[in-house]
């Protein structure tokens, strides 16, 4: 097919999102001097004990003892200053469901010291390092990176493709492009040491085209620091970011739902993710991120550094947020795919990419589907939302899994399109949520029948080996001729004194097996137990 | 003179081309295939002293005979699979129903767990509208497996109930081993006259501790609705 001219089919080389939508340029917060402000510690800390699977972690320290900044208090969880752990107990975490989780509260020390280098300094990135530094995903998911560079390992047949992910499609987010025009030398450093210790054969880092700022920073540290970096420029269409499509967009290979980028040998991670895991190489644990802060009742959009475990509360305070009349709701991790936050006392964490504030609006009831095709037209996944609903709505899993809700990313596009205002990606989660509860509860159903069936199995063991017992008793007595005989001869034993051996020629001799004992402890104790049989 | 050689040597090779290609049109030919195999069969059948020697056609039909044996052991291999899967259709269906059921091994049908009311259920011993726990979402899954009509939920053996689990007030506990007893699933650990307490993870919530217990210690509480098993509401 090469002579086919391809090439003046597709105006860029890159194959194209299918869908998605070109929102409104609406970059808040961008750092005209190159700055990020750095925020005042606030009076506690609260650090969640949960991995990113929403898992429970137990943690390393105890409640009243002091920890040092950078100190890890649990896997994954890094102290982000000195000071004292006031209590251990359940607290609001940032999620949609406003519950609440265990979480270490630190009190900081009111001074700290500044931030020194913890451990030696490695020349190539380790697993181990990383999970010491508690280096996680800094895009928005927090997947821990120390699992993600151990898949690569594994997987080492694959040609290796390191992707560096700075594309923040989604609105009112800038926390990538504000790094990348503050700090860009310390990317492409970071590039090229983790291009070293993967030893990939690729590198690619992409970006928006409309980063005119970001996209200047970065040729100009590339021109200082030249490293063998394929730098990519995307349309700005959302959701042109989301890893499955952006991989496949990159080096033509689709993954399916299940299917991780490490299997296909690629190392896919956040620009900040790649800065942090260079950061933690050099001995420094990563225990801060920056937040975009945006929306009204704010004198102006920020960016700003948030160390883990600040309240969202007190990073609003600290922005210049004035509580007014209107009722705000404040929404983590982007307009469209983000979520409102049920307590303002949530703390930051490292999957908090931005805070955005928005008056409340009721949202207008949701109308008959009319067919129109516009979330079909839409969808980066190239599913059929219109019909992928029907199932969700009636709640069909099957239906729901023929139609590929799996491969979903829940962008949110098409509640945007939707004339009916179908709440359309709340199905989706709703749905997804109900397969995944219905998978476990089969699994738990089959580990109880297993239990049962395990105890069946023991007390019907039980009962057949005391029937055994019983027969081989019966088998035992059977063989004498003169049961009752015996059994009056065992009886006079019993009764006969001790000491008395007067009585034991005239006794009649048994005619079982059973030797006429001269002992007598001997034979009462062999006595009870055949006689609690008899009877 | 080198010319000549040259064109000899042409010449034989098109000439051993040519011969190469006759036998292979010949052998290809079935009837060729069917001689060069008595050849073959010839060969290698070993010479047996008094019997007569093996003509065309007996050993045609022992080629035919061993086809037909290749043929048997196919056969017989097929039988083999086919005993494998045969397991009989009721245990089948029974296994089947089993799956449908919610494992919680409650008793509350009737029966002494999830699998004898399975077997009831393909006896004709028992109707399919027997389980609380499964609640109506099983009664419609049991009748679309077994095409039998919706039954509403027997409201005599009891009511469909949120996920519960129990939970022994460990202080009042006085280690009597009843309630160890009683659990289907094995889910409390304790000894004689030592604390019991209850493994969350494999309670199924069947209540079946409850009567047992002297002292009265044990109650069901919800089930925990922790964070990794949130859900999304379903939008209204």
């Amino acid at each position: 097919m090469k002579w086919f001219p391809l090439s003046l089919l597709c105006a860029s080389g890159q194959a194209q999102l299918h869908g998605g939508l070109r929102l409104p340029r609406d970059k808040p917060g961008l750092p005209v001097n190159g700055e990020i402000r750095e925020l005042a510690l606030p009076a506690r800390l609260m650090l969640p004990l949960l991995d990113y699977r929403r898992e429970a972690l137990i943690p390393r320290v105890k409640a009243g003892q002091w920890v040092g900044a950078g100190q890890s208090l649990a896997p994954g969880v890094i102290a982000p200053a000195s000071g004292r752990v006031a209590s251990i107990e359940p607290r609001p975490v940032i999620h949609p469901s406003g519950m609440h989780a265990p979480c270490i509260v630190l009190e900081p020390d009111t001074e700290q010291p500044d931030e020194a280098r913890l451990y030696e300094p490695l020349p190539t990135m380790t697993a181990e390092r990383l999970d010491k530094c508690g280096v996680q995903g800094l895009g928005g998911a927090a997947f821990a990176t120390a699992d993600k560079l151990k898949a690569i390992e594994h997987s080492a047949n694959e040609p290796r493709i390191l992707l560096i992910n700075a594309v923040e499609c989604e609105p009112q987010i800038a926390c990538d492009e504000a790094l990348l025009m503050c700090d860009a030398t310390a990317v492409i450093k970071a590039i090229g040491f983790l291009m070293d210790s993967t030893q990939c054969q690729r590198c690619v880092l992409a970006v928006e085209n409309d980063k005119t700022a970001a996209i200047a920073a970065i040729r100009q540290a590339l021109q200082r620091h030249p490293v063998a970096l394929e730098l990519v420029l995307l349309e700005p269409v959302y959701p042109a970011g989301a890893e499955r499509s952006l991989i496949r967009r990159i080096t033509g290979r689709s993954m399916n739902a299940e299917q991780r980028p490490a299997e296909l040998g690629i190392l896919s991670i956040n620009v900040a993710t790649a800065l942090a895991a260079h950061r933690a190489c050099q001995g420094f644990p990563l225990y801060s991120r920056i937040v975009t802060v945006s929306g009204v009742g704010l004198p102006e959009p920020v960016n700003v550094r948030v160390r883990f475990g600040t309240p969202v509360d007190e990073v609003l305070r600290q922005c210049g947020y004035q509580d007014s009349v209107m009722e705000h709701r404040v929404r983590a991790n982007g307009p469209l795919s983000g979520f409102d936050l049920p307590s303002l006392q949530a703390p930051v964490t490292a999957s908090t990419n931005s805070l955005g504030i928005q008056p409340v609006q009721a949202t207008p009831p949701p109308q008959p589907c009319i067919r129109c095709g516009a979330c079909e037209e839409v969808c980066p996944e190239q599913l059929l939302p219109q019909q992928l609903y029907w199932y969700a709505r009636a709640d069909d899993l099957s239906g729901c899994q023929r139609f590929g809700l799996d491969s979903c990313i829940t962008c949110g596009c098409c509640d945007l399109v939707c004339p009916s205002s179908i709440p359309l990606t709340q199905s989706f989660r709703h749905a997804r949520d109900a397969q995944r509860e219905h998978e476990r509860q089969e699994h738990m159903a089959l580990l109880s029948q297993q239990r049962f069936q395990a105890r069946e199995q023991r007390l019907a063991d039980r009962a057949a080996a005391r029937e055994a017992r019983r027969q081989q008793a019966k088998a035992k007595l059977s063989t004498s001729k003169d049961p009752i005989a015996d059994a009056l001869a065992r009886a006079r034993q019993r009764r006969k004194p001790r000491g008395a051996t007067s009585n034991q020629t005239a006794s009649p001799t048994p005619a079982t097996d059973k030797p006429n004992a001269a002992d007598t402890t001997r034979s009462d104790a062999q006595a009870p137990p055949s006689g609690t049989q008899e009877s | 003179m080198s010319r000549v050689s040259t064109l000899l040597a042409l010449l034989a090779f098109i000439a051993a081309l040519a011969l190469l290609g006759a036998v292979l049109g010949y052998l290809s030919t079935s009837s060729g295939a069917l001689s060069l195999r008595r050849w073959a069969r010839r060969q290698t059948t070993p010479p047996d002293d008094g019997a007569p020697e093996m003509t065309d056609s007996p050993a045609d039909t022992h080629f035919q005979q061993t086809q037909a044996a290749d043929t048997h052991i196919q056969q017989t291999q097929a039988a083999d699979t086919h005993v494998e899967q045969t397991i009989p259709p009721a245990e089948q269906l029974i296994e089947r129903v089993n799956a449908c059921l919610p494992q919680t091994q409650c008793a509350q049908c009737g029966h002494p767990g999830c699998r004898p009311y399975a077997t009831a259920i393909i006896n004709d011993e028992a109707p399919i509208n027997q389980c609380p726990p499964g609640g109506e979402a099983l009664i419609h899954e049991l009748a679309d497996l077994l095409g039998k009509e919706f039954l509403p939920l027997d409201a005599e053996r009891g009511e469909t109930k949120a996920p519960q689990v129990a939970l022994i007030d460990e202080p009042l506990c006085i280690g009597c081993t009843l309630c160890i007893a009683a659990c289907p699933v094995d889910a409390i650990v304790g000894a004689s006259k030592l604390m019991h307490t209850v493994v969350i993870d494999q309670c199924t919530g069947c209540e079946l501790c409850l009567p047992p217990c002297p002292v009265d210690c044990i109650s069901l509480v919800p089930a925990d609705d922790t964070l990794a098993h949130w859900h999304w509401p379903k939008p209204a």
